[in-house]
């Protein structure tokens, strides 16, 4: 129930963000909320690490065995705190970051939907439970991105990232179904790796749930959208797009492991997605200018480190995974939140204008000082810890996986460095600034400091977590336990070496840029180079360019058209059954009396002279023939009484369409030769259609008809003498008061029209 | 056998005839028009009752027994779907108050309102082919009539288009009736179901017969390609109207396809199946692009509405009980949230004079209730949890996984990212973009045109978080209408020949 409690707080917090006026105070109370969540899951970690986790469920679609269902377990937990932990601090900042302006009740009340959410996704033990809260955090990204919503960029970056991350969203929802169609079950704790492995399903399942997850933590070739959200305001970039909402995608890896891990796609695609995310983030990072997009970059090439360590899916590498989330959740939020202050302090984040900015800015170089060096990956922050113990997975592992995402690690220290190197130097040098460059509040400084200092203290004191928040992570991710124990020095050995190595490049690197990096910036920047904006462009302007081609090419706007199709469907589809069936049409019809032949004569002759006369009163004439030519064939077949309803019928008619044309202009033209043969060809197939339709239904009366009990009991029952009469008034009754309700609408709107139109006038 | 069965009939015919003898009091008619809608709802609703406890309700029309005589049947499918349609026409009448202007309404316009609400739920209950073609003509004519009374050229020229093929349908339709008449010699449908079905040697000639039956009814749903008329004339439609279309009209033509795909014609159900996967998947794709192509608010909710259906066909394509239930939410799911959506249109256009989204924008700081109620109606129908299209899409996915139609499922999921797209398109541009005209004088809205809006919004949010209890009726009418042998008993009683 607890659990249930945690999240439900946080949601009954959004109406309060939008309710409480705009003082400091505000960010501190609604932060309560969060560090009380943080709290309460502190408190479960013991559970947690005893094998007895927190679970609560309730059913929500049980005739679909869909449960509401949470289950805090280490790997949970240990999400749950970053979300819960960092979410306060950035509540703070939010509030100091509006600094009073309009809407900031807003952008607290959709972080605090959105914290709501992921704390749903991490915690959720249904996987269907898990999606609904997964497009949540989609549904209050795009929110968030958008959030100023006068800028075309925002709004354009929003719609990018959700369509990108919806798409991913709906492989996904796919890959869950397959999944519970596979397992057996939408609970996650009860799947099995076998059932799902002797599914044909696994693999489909497989693929699909590693495309949601992909798109959804940036992995190239999706990673696109997120250097794209930094349009956000930056407590959103700090939280969403670095802390918490693009490690969905891990989480989802890190808790499907057990079930899908074993299956033979996973070690190949997620090591190489992970490898070339990282590579690709770390190579772009050091191309940007931009404090954020450098920020971004670094982050996509962080997801990238920790996808591919979930792919080789080893112990060891499933420990770095664990400790890098946290370290990285530590430093990044630390230098988002930090650059958050520089832009409010100097007016810019573009790092060539700004320098020497650590005397104004002391607490900000600060907290930029302890994040770089957690991006460095080098020194006594966590961080070093996460990526030492990645090291020696890749050593261990000994398969090409293993060299690959070694290579990638070496690869993308170097270049990560460089980037840290770049993010300090606007702190050195002579002072330079658009704006006067001054300090940020408490309120800015307060979360990247805080941040900072943990990312050291939790290396120099890493007892705190192994046992208890590290090891069960690791475990629910390996699906067995796992012993942890961190140390910050391992003594001089080959993955030191390693380290010391790429960091070691990195920071010539990094005094080196931009020189070192103008070619391959002009290659990146060079119009044929494929990047994810402009295929993603491609394909949505590509698409609506074929929305309007198809509809331009279906919806003409001519009724002539829409009724040539109609037409030509219905002969179509008659045709391909009749062929289908096969069964043969009686003869008799080619042989009929002489009178029948005259009959039909004067119907044909009616009908084309009606066609063919371009005199419109010629034309109805032709036409009433054709009805009194169809009147006796009712009396010659039988129907008397039909006969003479369809004379009386047929005269009115034709004395009705001579008083209107007589009003009407002439007829002069019937449009070009080539659109009336067309226009005839649509109508005879139509007419010969039908009469294979006629003919072919003789022959296959089944059973007495209904009919013969309207003449047994029309008179004895009815009491009467005349049985198409009884038929109408009380067989059929409420056919009859149908009709009577439509030819008398008929008349009222014809009465109206005149009616209004007069009224108008 | 009650007369309960036959007051969701009766009722709207009352009101009409009540309201028409008092036209000369136009002060009379929208409280005339609410009360029956109200009166409707309640007889619906207390049918749905009686149907889920005590079973399919039959009332035979003037005591002739079936097969003989006509009868009005109830099932689960019919009970919902008469439900939702009462409380789509209160909608409707509610939000029509103070819109609709005093020509209109003098002209019999809450009158027309329930003419068509009668045909619409005759057509839902009538257990006789040719008096569903009667109910067809009843709503035909009222449709028409409301969409030109009170207009100008562009409703003239639409009306002409949606009469002219609509009445190509109802001729396919009448013909169908024809032919089946001629080949089985009845008109009861669960007359037709067993007679069709015994016929082992004809049964590739009933689906001749059905065809025309697809043509009918699939130009009333507005499937592919037969759906021209809709986007050539919803759009000129007063938003009330539109609204009222939008949500039941083409229903209808979905829900005789269930019903005749299910009931009748399911002797040869490899072939039609087959051709209705086809033509849904081409509908949810063509209509998806239709609306991706355009940028009028009302344009593109009405190609929306051809997309959709194609979900709702699907569901018969797939024809598992999941599969016809889930049609059947579907349907439900998406009269609530289109119905809104051309609520919010009219509430836009009479707030900023205007349904293109070039000239709008500014909505959600202007009117943070009304983007609420938007986004939450089109969030629900691009399917996004916990709202109501999510689980109708969830549905539907997971029928389409069963039944090993994987292609069908991507199809399904590729076109509801594409409702995102133009759902998030006019959210952008009305919602967030600034106002190009920058400051706008706006007009006035009244508070009777808000309650359903927040109704409908709060009921799309209902049907996602309450699922499961939506859900039961409409598994139960999956499980008639894939067992076809309770409605048969039901209608022919228990010693059907």
């Amino acid at each position: 129930m607890g659990l249930v409690v945690a999240i439900a707080a946080v949601f009954l917090a959004v109406p309060l963000a939008l309710l409480l006026p705009a003082r400091r105070w505000r960010g501190l109370l609604l932060a309560a909320v969060p560090a009380g969540v943080f709290a309460y899951f502190v408190s479960l970690l013991d559970r947690a690490a005893e094998g007895r986790p927190l679970a609560w469920s309730a059913e929500w679609f049980p005739s679909l065995g869909v449960e509401l269902a949470f289950r805090a377990d280490g790997l949970a937990l240990l999400f749950g705190l970053l979300i819960a932990g960092i979410g306060a601090f950035i509540l703070v900042y939010a509030e100091a970051y509006m600094a009073g302006k309009p809407g900031a009740g807003r952008l607290e009340a959709t972080l605090l939907a959105f914290m709501g959410a992921m704390l749903g996704v991490v915690l959720a033990d249904d996987v269907i439970t898990l999606f609904v809260a997964w497009e949540l955090t989609s549904v209050t990204s795009f929110l968030l991105i958008s959030f100023e919503q006068e800028k075309l960029k925002a709004r354009k970056a929003a719609v990018q990232a959700l369509l990108v991350t919806g798409a991913g969203g709906l492989a996904l929802l796919a890959g869950l179904v397959v999944l519970g169609q596979a397992a057996g079950t939408y609970r996650v704790s009860a799947m099995s790796a076998e059932a799902v492995a002797g599914s044909s399903l696994a693999t489909g399942a497989l693929v699909l749930v590693l495309l949601g997850a992909f798109t959804k933590s940036a992995q190239v070739p999706f990673h696109f959208w997120l250097p794209g959200a930094m349009a956000a305001p930056t407590p959103v970039s700090a939280y969403l797009h670095s802390a918490t909402m693009v490690k969905a995608g891990v989480y989802l890896l890190a808790r499907l492991h057990p079930v899908l891990g074993d299956l033979e796609g996973w070690r190949p695609a997620v090591v190489s997605a992970g490898a070339a995310t990282l590579a690709v983030g770390a190579f772009v990072a050091v191309h940007e200018r931009d404090l954020k997009r450098i920020l971004a970059f670094t982050t996509v090439g962080a997801l990238g480190f920790l996808t591919m360590l979930l792919g080789l899916g080893t112990e060891l590498a499933i420990k770095a995974a664990m400790v890098f989330v946290a370290g990285h959740a530590l430093y990044k939020g630390a230098l988002f939140m930090a650059a958050g202050a520089i832009d409010h302090g100097t007016g810019t984040r573009m790092v060539d204008e700004l320098g020497g900015l650590r005397r104004a800015m002391p607490w900000t170089f600060a907290a930029v000082a302890a994040g770089s060096i957690g991006l460095a990956g080098f020194g006594p922050v966590l961080a070093f810890i996460g990526k030492e113990a990645a090291l020696e997975a890749g050593l261990e592992d000994g398969g090409a996986a293993g060299g690959w995402a070694l290579a990638a690690i070496v690869f993308s220290g170097a270049l990560f460095t460089a980037a840290a190197v770049v993010l300090l130097r606007p702190f050195f040098g002579a002072e330079r600034a658009p704006g006067h460059p001054h300090e940020g509040s408490a309120g800015l400084l307060a979360g990247p400091l805080a941040l900072g200092a943990l990312s050291f203290g939790l290396a120099l004191a890493p007892g705190v977590i192994e046992g208890r928040l590290i090891a069960p992570a690791a475990a629910a991710v390996a699906g067995e336990p796992v012993k942890v124990s961190l140390k910050l020095w391992h003594g001089f050995n080959t993955a030191l070496g390693l380290s010391a190595l790429s960091v070691g490049g990195g920071v010539l690197l990094g005094f080196a840029v931009p020189r070192a990096t103008a070619l391959t910036g002009r290659l990146m920047g060079a119009r044929w180079f494929p990047s994810g904006p402009k295929v993603y462009d491609w394909l949505y302007y590509g698409m609506q360019r074929l929305a309007r081609f198809h509809t331009v090419w279906m919806q003409r706007g001519y009724l002539r058209g829409y009724i040539a199709v109609v037409l030509l469907t219905f002969v179509g589809l008659a045709w391909a059954a009749l062929v289908r069936w096969g069964g043969s049409i009686e003869r008799d019809w080619l042989t009929p009396a002489f009178y029948e032949a005259a009959v039909a004569a004067t119907i044909v002759a009616g009908a084309t002279t009606a066609i063919v006369h371009m005199s419109r009163l010629a034309a109805v004439t032709a036409l009433g023939a054709v009805g009194f030519g169809v009147a006796i064939v009712y009396a010659l077949f039988g129907a008397p009484d039909l006969a003479l309803t369809q004379i009386v019928m047929e005269t009115l008619t034709v004395m009705l369409f001579v008083l209107v044309f007589y009003r009407l202009p002439k007829l002069v033209d019937r449009g070009p030769m080539r659109r009336r043969l067309r226009d005839g060809a649509i109508a005879l197939a139509v007419g010969v259609t039908m009469t294979v339709l006629v003919l072919a239904s003789l022959g296959h009366q089944q059973g007495q008809p209904i009919s013969s009990y309207f003449g047994e009991t029309a008179y004895l029952e009815a009491f009467g003498k005349n049985v198409v009469n009884v038929i109408l008034v009380d067989f059929r009754s409420l056919d009859t008061l149908g009709e009577i309700v439509v030819l008398g609408t008929a008349a009222f709107g014809v009465f109206a029209l005149l009616r209004v139109r007069r009224w108008s006038r | 056998m009650t007369l309960l069965t036959a007051l969701p009939v009766i009722l709207p015919l009352a009101t009409a005839v009540a309201g028409l003898l008092l036209l000369s009091r136009p002060r009379w008619q929208a409280p005339i028009g609410l009360a029956g809608a109200l009166a409707l709802l309640a007889a619906a609703a207390a049918l749905l009752v009686r149907t889920w406890r005590d079973g399919i309700q039959v009332i035979e029309v003037g005591g002739w027994p079936a097969p003989f005589g006509i009868v009005l049947v109830s099932d689960m499918l019919s009970a919902v779907m008469v439900t939702v349609a009462a409380a789509v026409g209160l909608a409707a009448t509610v939000y029509s108050f103070r819109v609709v202007d005093a020509g209109r309404i003098s002209a019999g316009y809450y009158a027309l309102i329930h003419v068509l609400l009668m045909g619409v739920c005759g057509a839902f209950l009538s257990g006789d082919i040719f008096n569903l073609y009667v109910w067809f003509e009843v709503m035909l004519m009222a449709s028409f009539v409301l969409l030109v009374i009170g207009g100008e050229r562009p409703q003239f020229e639409a009306g002409l288009k949606y009469v002219a093929l609509n009445l190509l349908g109802s001729v396919g339709f009448l013909s169908g009736v024809g032919l089946l008449y001629g080949a089985a010699g009845t008109l009861n449908m669960a007359d037709l179901a067993v007679r069709v079905g015994e016929a082992d040697a004809d049964a590739r000639y009933y689906t001749v017969v059905a065809m025309l039956f697809l043509v009918a009814f699939g130009l009333k749903a507005a499937v592919f390609p037969l759906y021209f008329w809709l986007p050539a004339s919803y759009h000129t439609a007063p938003a009330p109207v539109a609204a009222l279309f939008a949500g039941l009209l083409t229903k209808v033509g979905v829900y005789s396809l269930l019903r005749v795909f299910t009931l009748i014609f399911t002797q040869d159900t490899g072939y039609t199946r087959e051709l209705l996967l086809w033509i849904s998947a081409a509908t949810m794709v063509s209509g998806v692009l239709g609306a991706a192509a355009h940028q009028d608010m009302k344009r593109i909710l009405s190609f929306h509405i051809i997309s959709q259906i194609g979900y709702m066909t699907m569901g018969l394509a797939l024809a598992t009980p999941l599969a016809l239930g889930g049609a059947l939410f579907y349907m439900v799911h998406n009269i609530i949230a289109k119905t809104n959506l051309f609520f919010v249109a009219g509430v836009v256009r009479r707030l900023r004079g205007s349904y293109e989204l070039k000239d709008l924008g500014g909505l959600a700081r202007a009117h943070p209730w009304l983007a609420a109620a938007f986004f939450v109606s089109a969030f629900s129908l691009a399917g996004v949890p916990p709202l109501s299209g999510f689980f109708a899409k969830f549905i539907m996915v997971r029928a389409a996984i069963e039944t090993r139609e994987y292609a069908v499922a991507g199809v399904m999921l590729g076109v509801g990212l594409l409702t995102l797209f133009s759902m998030v398109k006019i959210w952008t541009e009305a919602f967030l973009k600034p106002s190009p005209g920058g400051a706008v004088s706006e007009g006035a809205v009244g508070a009777a045109s808000w309650v359903p809006v927040i109704a409908f919004a709060l009921l799309a949010i209902a049907m996602g978080v309450g699922a499961e209890w939506w859900w039961r009726p409409m598994e139960l009418a999956g499980q008639q209408l894939f067992d076809r042998t309770g409605y048969i008993e039901a209608v022919l009683g228990g010693g059907a020949r």
